[in-house]
């Protein structure tokens, strides 16, 4: 029987990574050339399609805000007391402090305004907002690459079947899977055949068991199973 | 100019003539005014060359063959066209900053930044591929060699019909519509939110077009999700015309990032917390 392979958002995310630079990545990226020597389609649903743009979305303008902030402080410029490296390391301090939920945004943001303010002789207001407005263009064509990347992965995206009964799943499967892992589970009803659920996230593979129990049709896998999975739904009799 | 204020779902606050006359005057003050006289220019220019080569060939005393006309209208056409883009890449991208003064000033919520932004990104995207790509095809039909290597002489030298050299420039023009249709599209939803902040929050005209304070609760969020969507919904299109039509062209594009590890580390920390 030949399953459907479905991809949890984890793994696109990977995908978007440049394979060699991180395990995550190169597994994601083992992942599609599994499917390709298998000559099986990634396929994702419409439900993680959306939650990696608006992931995505959510995390650059979570950037923009922080350069917003940055633009409304005074340049870290040098004084007696502090060089501006000194004074970057203490106005980061203070979002940190002032915008606790903003630390992610924060944290993808200080090399990249470190490296350069640490690289000028000196700060000025004209080149301090010139830096900001730079990097806010530079986020938006991050937020640009990652979709490019996304776009031209090959993954297909699967239209979202009409009935989808996310009842059976919520005692146990985490509630951002939730809506995945029941829209897998129609999928395989409405095209009577094995669905594979790729993910890289220990936590819903941890319950696949009790997934497996609720719907013997949807198998929950990682990466390092893929190829046996398949191999053993294309033994199963039809 | 219409299109774009036809996307608004609200009354306008001022007269369409009275827009478009500011819009004129705030295009004529502007420091770039010399490069959008060029741009207009080289609009006319283009739109002459191309009437040429579409319109039936006279023959006339002392003029050269219709094929030698043809192929340096088309000729002169690319070298034009290459300029244009080049011009309206840089109006775009001067655009985007204007939007991000708007932005550090006002408190708007950033998805309107990231909207701005990421249909800037994909416009632009969409308008280098689509023109290098189908720039490429034609010099190679008509040449045998590609956009960057053939000379003018070589280029003269095609040996194609004029029938043939016809047809290569019709498709040409056909394949660059398809892509441009939608990346106006693009264009027209990006402009009706930048207008819809700017207009509906100007006490006066005079105010409209300049950058300053704007606060987002003197606007509809109702609009601001509306225009969103529609901006968002035009991108997609765009997105998916360039992954069928441009594969290969679009996975060896990229949008050039410092190398300050930010596109590295926020793929990490989503990963992190997925």
């Amino acid at each position: 029987m030949e399953p459907l392979v479905l991809l949890d958002t984890n793994v696109i995310i990977a995908r978007c990574l440049d394979p060699g630079m991180d395990p995550k990545g190169r597994l994601a990226e083992g992942v599609l050339t599994t499917l390709s020597d298998e000559s099986l389609v990634p396929y994702i649903t419409e439900s993680v399609r959306r939650e990696f743009e608006v992931k995505m979305h959510h995390r650059v303008g979570q950037i923009l805000d922080i350069l917003r902030r940055f633009s409304l402080e005074p340049p870290p410029a040098p004084n007696r007391e502090q060089s501006s490296l000194q004074a970057m390391e203490n106005l980061f301090a203070r979002l940190r402090s002032d915008a606790p939920d903003s630390a992610s945004a924060l944290q993808v943001l200080e090399n990249r305004l470190v490296k350069t303010v640490g690289s000028w002789v000196a700060v000025t207001k004209e080149s301090w907002g010139g830096l900001l407005g730079s990097v806010a263009v530079e986020t938006t064509g991050l937020l640009a690459e990652i979709q490019k990347r996304f776009d031209t992965s090959g993954i297909m995206v699967i239209r979202t079947p009409s009935k989808v009964e996310l009842e059976r799943f919520r005692p146990f499967v985490p509630r951002k899977d939730l809506e995945h892992v029941a829209l897998a589970s129609s999928l395989a009803r409405q095209r009577t055949c094995k669905v594979i659920f790729v993910t890289l996230e220990s936590p819903l593979h941890a319950v696949r068991d009790q997934i497996a129990a609720a719907d013997p049709d949807l198998v929950v896998t990682t990466p390092a199973y893929l190829r046996n999975q398949i191999e053993r739904l294309r033994a199963l009799p039809a | 100019m219409d299109l774009r204020l036809s996307h608004l779902p609200t009354k306008l606050p001022f007269s369409r003539s009275a827009i478009i006359k500011r819009l004129k005057e705030v295009d004529q003050s502007a420091p770039n005014w010399p490069q959008q006289v060029e741009l207009l220019e080289i609009e006319t220019n283009l739109a002459l060359i191309h009437r040429s080569l579409t319109e039936k060939e006279r023959e006339g005393a002392g003029r050269s063959k219709p094929r030698e006309r043809r192929l340096k209208a088309i000729w002169d056409f690319l070298s034009l066209s290459a300029q244009r883009f080049q011009s309206v890449v840089q109006q775009r991208e001067g655009r985007l900053n204007f939007n991000v003064g708007l932005f550090f000033k006002s408190d708007f919520p950033s998805s309107y930044l990231s909207d701005i932004g990421e249909s800037t990104q994909w416009e632009i995207a969409a308008l280098v591929i689509a023109a290098n790509a189908e720039t490429e095809r034609l010099v190679r039909g008509l040449s045998g060699q590609g956009a960057d290597q053939v000379l003018e002489e070589e280029f003269m030298e095609s040996d194609l019909s004029l029938h043939d050299i016809e047809v290569v420039y019709r498709d040409y023009m056909k394949r660059l519509a398809k892509v441009t249709s939608i990346s106006d599209r693009v264009l027209e939803w990006r402009d009706a939110m930048e207008y819809y902040v700017d207009l509906f929050t100007a006490d006066d005209l005079s105010a409209f077009r300049t950058p300053r304070e704007i606060r987002f609760a003197t606007l509809d969020p109702e609009v601001f999700g509306y225009l969103s969507t529609g901006a968002h919904g035009a991108v997609r299109d765009l997105r998916n015309k360039l992954a069928n039509e441009y594969p290969m062209e679009l996975s060896k594009s990229s949008w050039s990032l410092p190398d300050g590890g930010l596109l590295s580390n926020l793929l990490l920390l989503e990963l992190e917390s997925a």
